[in-house]
């Protein structure tokens, strides 16, 4: 009996995988200020487009909101070049489906296809970002899918819980609102609102083109020259520049009224921008330390049955990071309930100050989030995408991140805490079941 | 005994059909059918385990094979399952078992270093699951604990009825768990665990070499039954149904506490070995995948209406294919003015009209492309791969058809879409969340 062995050689395998850990992508920008980045996955049979546009919810104007979100959805009804549905169609007869996501920092635009059809994908992709007619019709129909997305996430609890954590930690901020919008900023946007929106912020020098996957840098190169090259940049459009948040002097309680089954708390700190790249790998370093109900600090048998998870997304200017805790479903829960919660969690971050981080507590975090980003980066689709994110923001790229993380000490992250993670910088919002209500603002 | 087992193995191997080139298929030297997917770039290790089952008669059956996949992993360790779980979760990974009428799957993704705790682990329970009668209260809580928050949750619930309904399971409750004994779950572990029935695929970083023996040092000791006498099944076409003059559906209602409303259509599908397995995928890229499919097209482009409208339809875990459309009852205007069961209705119509109205040569591309390009996403990831590699042995079409499906989807006819739309359309069932009719409660 003889089985077909394959034989692999353990140390040039290593040694590859060390090279493509550290080799960087390979970022360029276009005269006209359009910027791509192209890394090659020889072994992928697919290549992931995926094109970012400074043109998220942060860049409303106060009569635009809901409008970064709104055009997202518009984009695709229609170009000077294409009818409506033509630019879906021509993407998905080359067996790719182009999605499209807002954040409060971003737009981005995405399809994983074939390499073949690399050149005809960017082709679609330039004449929606630069020739969408976005037709009346079709704004008013699209408004009604939008209303439905919309009320299947305010539906979810958590959502509506986090999203008004946002708004009473960051207020005046352009961070403060869902960057999604409300059904309410939805209904009163107008064509001519989602137009100026499109003009002033859909040009060359706010776009981030991200290639991965299978594709020959030199020849990708020459197709994005040759299609986006001759995209008129902009006349200088002034940006409102972030104002920074005053510094919080008392910790911040909100109370809000829900059904009797639902009994969720939040409680968030002000968190850095993802530019301050060591206090950034902190701040997802002491997300993970937290962790959840399952491990971690939170993972505490005081807990009993309650949900807890600790998160952090680092964005452009600001961020937060927080914790959510909900009770056992179906529970119906008292109003003290949830102020136990509350300690329990309170308690699990003011330990990082009174019990420092130690080295293999640190260790653990490390090597879990790498691997993380590893699963997060396994498809070509998921690698563009933290490529993408770390280029608008101004945050590291996967392998700077690596570098970073290695390299933080206990003391960087007991400097995160003494800075950001102090009881009186806390934003608490309590659902609390009806007839509970113990007044806002109490401690 | 021992000299007629070795005669045929060598039997065995000899039949072993040569699958796409990163894709070893073996036999461990008890003759358990082993694919080994080697990928040198990928961080991790992904192990996927079938257990072929057949499809089970009456309650009593149904709710044996549930607890004996259940609790396969509680009792039979030196480390609990839980631990190993635990310890899978903190690097990253997952480790799960899932009940399908047609197989058992136990998956686990983790990093290559752990590859000898997960064929210890798989090996231990495989071998010796002990069914222990606290391994039966401990697996009945869990699955009641399931199916509380199922029913807490509508969509969940309706997609969990109308799979049911689909694959043709008796209809059973966890409470007729408790009248199933250990020695009843046990007897039917030995007769069915059995080494032709097992199929084990690793994808990811790893030698094959040491996987090879990894999994046989963990494994040989297991000797119930005989090695699967027949590797590849030809593909089987399917008696054609002819399409009745259309019908009243059966409709499932799920009363829901808020104001988000799905209307969603289940059509059990053609088994992978069956001929038209490749037509049906196609069907389904053309009825719901993508933004100019039938459906996207009709609801959303044309109506403005659903946000989450489209198909899901994933076999390898048990599931028919699903399509469905969902809205916000309070959303302005005011539902549009068309009741849940009129969308439902909405649903059936578009799909019917695959049957009815002519796909022209472009849509049938479009189709084609979208499904090939769905084939090729599923096999970015290591778990899917694997899960995907071992679905196609277990179900007897060998894992060459990875190889050979782009192929087959590419010949695909109208006619043939045409064709397993009626078929299935045919045994399809509908299902309503129906929105609470007040407004939904004030959002904050």
């Amino acid at each position: 009996m003889k089985f077909r062995f394959q034989t692999i050689d353990l140390c040039s395998l290593a040694f590859a995988l060390l090279l493509s850990v550290l080799r960087p992508a390979n970022a360029q920008t276009l005269p006209n200020g359009f910027k791509y980045t192209i890394q090659r996955r020889a072994e992928s049979r697919l290549v992931a487009v995926d094109v970012w546009v400074r043109a998220g919810a942060t860049a409303e104007r106060r009569d635009e909101k809901g409008g970064a979100h709104f055009l997202e959805h518009t984009l695709f009804k229609g170009t000077t070049h294409r009818k409506s549905g033509e630019t879906d169609f021509d993407i998905e007869r080359l067996g790719g489906i182009c999605q499209a996501g807002t954040g409060p920092d971003y737009v981005h635009l995405y399809a994983t296809i074939s390499p073949t059809a690399l050149n005809a994908a960017l082709e679609i992709l330039d004449d929606i970002l630069r020739n969408a007619t976005l037709p009346s019709e079709e704004i008013e129909r699209e408004r009604r899918v939008i209303l439905d997305e919309l009320g299947k996430y305010e539906a979810n609890l958590s959502n509506r819980l986090v999203a008004r954590l946002y708004l009473e930690a960051l207020p005046n901020s352009p961070y403060q609102a869902p960057p999604g919008g409300t059904p309410e900023t939805i209904q009163r946007l107008q064509r001519a609102q989602l137009v100026a929106f499109y003009k002033r912020n859909y040009t060359p020098d706010r776009c981030t083109l991200v290639l991965t996957g299978d594709v020959e840098e030199a020849k990708a190169a020459e197709a994005i020259a040759k299609t986006f090259g001759d995209w008129k940049p902009a006349s200088n459009v002034q940006e409102e520049a972030f104002a920074p948040l005053p510094e919080r002097l008392a910790a911040v309680f909100v109370e809000v009224e829900v059904p009797p089954s639902d009994g969720v708390v939040a409680l968030g700190w002000n968190a850095p921008p993802a530019k301050t790249a060591k206090m950034a790998a902190c701040g997802r370093v002491i997300a993970e330390i937290l962790g959840g109900s399952q491990a971690g600090r939170l993972a505490v048998p005081e807990l009993s049955g309650a949900k807890a998870l600790a998160q952090y997304t680092p964005r452009k200017e600001t961020s937060l990071l927080y914790i959510t805790a909900k009770l056992p479903a179906l529970l119906s829960p008292p109003a003290d309930q949830i102020t136990r919660l509350e300690s329990v969690v309170l308690n699990a971050v003011n330990s990082l100050e009174k019990r420092p981080v130690t080295s293999p507590e640190l260790q653990f975090a490390k090597r879990q989030l790498a691997i993380r980003l590893r699963l997060d980066s396994e498809t070509c689709m998921g690698l563009a995408r933290l490529i993408g994110y770390a280029d608008i923001t101004e945050g590291e790229a996967p392998d700077a991140f690596k570098r970073t993380l290695e390299l933080l000490a206990p003391k960087d992250i007991q400097e995160y805490v003494v800075q950001y993670l102090r009881p009186h910088q806390r934003v608490v919002v309590r659902y609390l079941p009806k007839s509970t209500l113990s007044g806002e603002g109490k401690p | 005994m021992r000299l007629f087992r070795a005669l045929l193995l060598l039997g065995l191997l000899s039949m072993v059909a040569p699958v796409r080139a990163d894709t070893e298929s073996q036999l461990l030297s008890n003759g358990i059918r082993i694919l080994l997917t080697p990928t040198s770039s990928s961080e991790f290790l992904a192990v996927a385990v079938f257990v072929r089952l057949p499809p089970t008669p009456n309650v009593k059956t149904t709710c044996i094979k549930e607890l004996a996949g259940r609790a396969l992993f509680f009792g039979s360790l030196n480390r609990s399952f839980e631990s190993v779980r635990q310890s899978v979760r903190l690097v990253g990974g997952s480790l799960d078992v899932q009940v399908t009428p047609q197989f058992l799957a136990i998956t686990c993704l983790t990093v290559p270093d752990k590859i000898s705790e997960t064929a210890y682990l798989m090996g231990e329970a495989l071998k010796n699951a002990e069914y222990s009668a606290e391994a039966l209260v401990r697996a009945r809580a869990e699955i009641a604990r399931e199916a509380k928050e199922r029913r807490a949750n509508p969509y969940e619930s309706l997609r969990y009825e109308l799979t049911q309904r689909a694959n043709e399971t008796p209809d059973w409750k966890p409470e007729d768990l408790a009248r199933i004994t250990p020695p009843e779950v046990k007897a039917y572990f030995l007769n069915r665990f059995t080494i032709g029935s097992i199929v084990i695929s690793v994808a990811g970083r790893f030698d094959t070499a040491k996987a090879y023996r990894t999994f046989d040092n963990n494994l040989f000791e297991l000797k119930r039954g005989m090695p699967a006498l027949k590797r590849v099944r030809p593909f089987v076409d399917v008696q054609e149904v002819l399409v009745a003059p259309p019908h009243p559906l059966p409709v499932v209602t799920i009363p829901s506490r808020d104001s988000i409303a799905y209307a969603l259509l289940s059509l059990p599908a053609p088994s992978v070995s069956e001929r038209e397995y490749a037509a049906f995928l196609t069907f389904q890229a053309l009825l719901g995948i993508g933004h100019q499919s039938r459906l996207l097209r009709h609801f959303r482009e044309e109506q403005g209406l659903g946000y989450e409208t489209g198909v899901t339809f994933f076999p390898h875990y048990g599931e028919p294919l699903i399509a469905q459309v969902q809205w916000d009852a309070n959303a302005l205007p005011q539902g549009r003015g068309l009741s849940p069961e009129q969308i439902s209705k909405q649903l059936q119509d578009e799909a019917t009209r695959i049957v009815v109205q002519p796909i022209s040569e472009s849509e049938l591309n479009r189709a084609r492309q979208i499904a090939i390009g769905r084939l090729d996403l599923a096999h970015e990831r290591v778990l899917d791969k694997a899960v995907l590699l071992g679905w196609y042995e277990v179900m007897d079409t060998g894992s060459t058809l990875d190889k050979e499906l782009a192929d087959r989807i590419l010949l695909v006819t109208k006619e043939d879409i045409a064709a397993v739309a009626k078929t299935y359309l045919e045994r399809a069932t509908l299902g309503i969340v129906q929105p609470s009719p007040a407004p939904s409660p004030s959002k904050n």
